[in-house]
């Protein structure tokens, strides 16, 4: 890859992968972090990077960091879960966007990696399973199982609505 | 709600056979509540409690067992509706089931709604700082304030030498004749105009004028002597002077098309030793910066500083290029960095 090429990844997907770490970690300067982590992961590499597959690159690197940051830093503790549990009870519950967004909080990280590349940034399942080292079939079940608790979750809001 | 679509039979024997508590016998005919169409139309609710030992005919019994696996289809169908993995065929499935009953429109809405759209209106603030290829130290700052700083020291140079250089020059080129025509008046340099002082700077095309009322001083019958003297600037003719004589027009023309030029290129002259100077402080200050191995905060305080001061200059400089010939001043500002870069 290019230094061109690279600076070009940079203007293309930079905000995709600070949307897809702030939807991971809610907060903004962690997920800038990230970012910024992962675009220098991928500067020190970059030589041996193809660029058709600077955009699968990125995500995986920020997907590794994003679940080392949530596994070793242990960010979601206990009581900050219950915290932000309360919160989001307390918020209007009849907003769609936040009651997916606190339906997504409850999915398993990697139903929520594989929706959210899914979703926002329109992966097949083969190029989810490449980015998350899953094979195709696993991608799909967590896609499944991630929109049927989504669902479910929409259908609670609606009947308490 | 702990009863749902999935588990709601395991709920309905227990009911049915009694063995429900209170607190989940209320929970279940909520459920029920919310969906009639699961009642079973044969048996009354009310009177099940009292038949615990009934044994629930196959076609009852068949119906509640075949509800999941419908439900599950059905669900499988939507998502793979959102997913687009349908065929045609399939398509048509849900299509029909959808109308045939609003229970699954209301599901497959549900369903539709879990597709999730990324706002755009969130970036990452900081993608200058990821590009590459572009030094990110203090240097494109520094230059522009040095060319803000360049710009003002024209703009004081100018208030303080520029129009006493000017008179000079015209007035040193007008030609004295003070012996051979009586009608010319001999005109010292206090008697031309005293140098402005800053508070009284001229406009431009005032200073213009006054040089030309200078020019108007030449008689142009007589010839260049060359024996002027400091004292002995300028004669200035009783009567206004012809101007269609060969050496007037000559020194009118000299005038309009030289006089802009001679002070620009005085300007040019101040502006390249100024920026010069401040070129080679500023590879100074670079390198130091480089050498001072200074923390992220203390390169965010730097940086905000050089923004403030850099805002203050760029305020004077407009102040400055205002009074001047902006584009040209912007030119050559231009052409410095070409070079430069």
């Amino acid at each position: 890859m290019k230094l061109s090429e690279y600076n070009n990844l940079v203007e293309l997907h930079a905000d995709g992968i600070y949307r897809f770490a702030l939807k991971h970690l809610k907060n903004e300067m962690d997920a800038q972090d990230i970012v910024q982590n992962t675009y220098l992961k991928t500067w020190e590499k970059h030589e041996t990077i193809e660029v058709s597959k600077g955009k699968s690159y990125l995500f995986t690197v920020a997907i590794n960091l994003i679940r080392n940051f949530v596994t070793y830093e242990k960010r979601f503790t206990s009581e900050e879960l219950a915290n932000q549990h309360t919160y989001n009870e307390s918020s209007s519950q009849f907003d769609l966007k936040e009651i997916l967004d606190n339906a997504l909080e409850q999915l398993p990280e990697i139903q929520k990696s594989v929706i959210l590349l899914r979703d926002y940034e329109g992966y097949n399942y083969e190029e989810i399973g490449k980015i998350t080292n899953l094979s195709e079939s696993q991608v799909k079940v967590y896609i499944f199982r991630a929109r049927k608790t989504l669902q479910g979750i929409l259908k609670d809001q609606s009947l308490v609505v | 709600m702990k009863i749902t679509l999935e588990n709601y039979e395991a709920y309905y024997l227990d009911y049915i056979e009694g063995n429900l508590n209170s607190k989940d016998t209320d929970e279940f005919l909520s459920f029920l509540l919310i969906h009639p169409e699961l009642q079973i139309e044969d048996i009354e609710f009310t009177s099940i409690k009292e038949y615990n030992t009934l044994t629930l005919p196959d076609t009852i019994k068949s119906k509640i067992l075949r509800i999941p696996e419908v439900e599950t289809k059905f669900s499988n169908l939507c998502i793979e509706k959102i997913e687009g993995l349908l065929s045609e065929n399939e398509n048509e499935k849900l299509i029909a089931l959808i109308e045939k009953e609003q229970r699954y429109q209301y599901e497959f809405n549900l369903y539709s709604k879990t597709k999730l759209h990324a706002d755009q209106s969130i970036i990452y603030p900081f993608k200058s700082s990821l590009i590459k290829g572009k030094k990110r130290n203090l240097f494109p700052y520094f230059s522009i304030l040095a060319a803000a700083s360049v710009v003002g020291i024209i703009y004081l140079t100018y208030q303080s030498n520029t129009i006493e250089n000017k008179q000079k020059k015209y007035q040193s080129s007008i030609i004295k004749n003070t012996n051979k025509n009586p009608q010319l008046q001999l005109v010292t340099r206090t008697s031309i105009n005293p140098t402005p002082r800053k508070q009284e700077i001229k406009p431009r095309n005032q200073i213009k004028q006054e040089l030309l009322k200078v020019d108007l001083a030449i008689p142009h019958e007589k010839t260049i002597n060359n024996t002027q003297t400091d004292n002995d600037l300028a004669i200035i003719p009783d009567s206004t002077p012809n101007r269609s004589t060969p050496v007037a027009q000559f020194k009118q023309n000299y005038i309009s098309q030289n006089t802009e030029n001679v002070i620009y290129s005085n300007k040019s002259l101040v502006f390249s030793s100024v920026f010069n100077e401040t070129r080679s402080t500023l590879k100074e200050l670079n390198i130091a910066f480089k050498s001072m191995k200074l923390t992220d905060e203390d390169k965010k305080n730097l940086l905000t500083e050089s923004q403030l001061f850099h805002d203050k200059l760029s305020k004077s400089a407009n102040k400055a290029l205002d009074f001047l010939d902006v584009n040209r001043i912007k030119t050559y500002i231009n052409s410095i960095f070409a070079i430069k870069n």
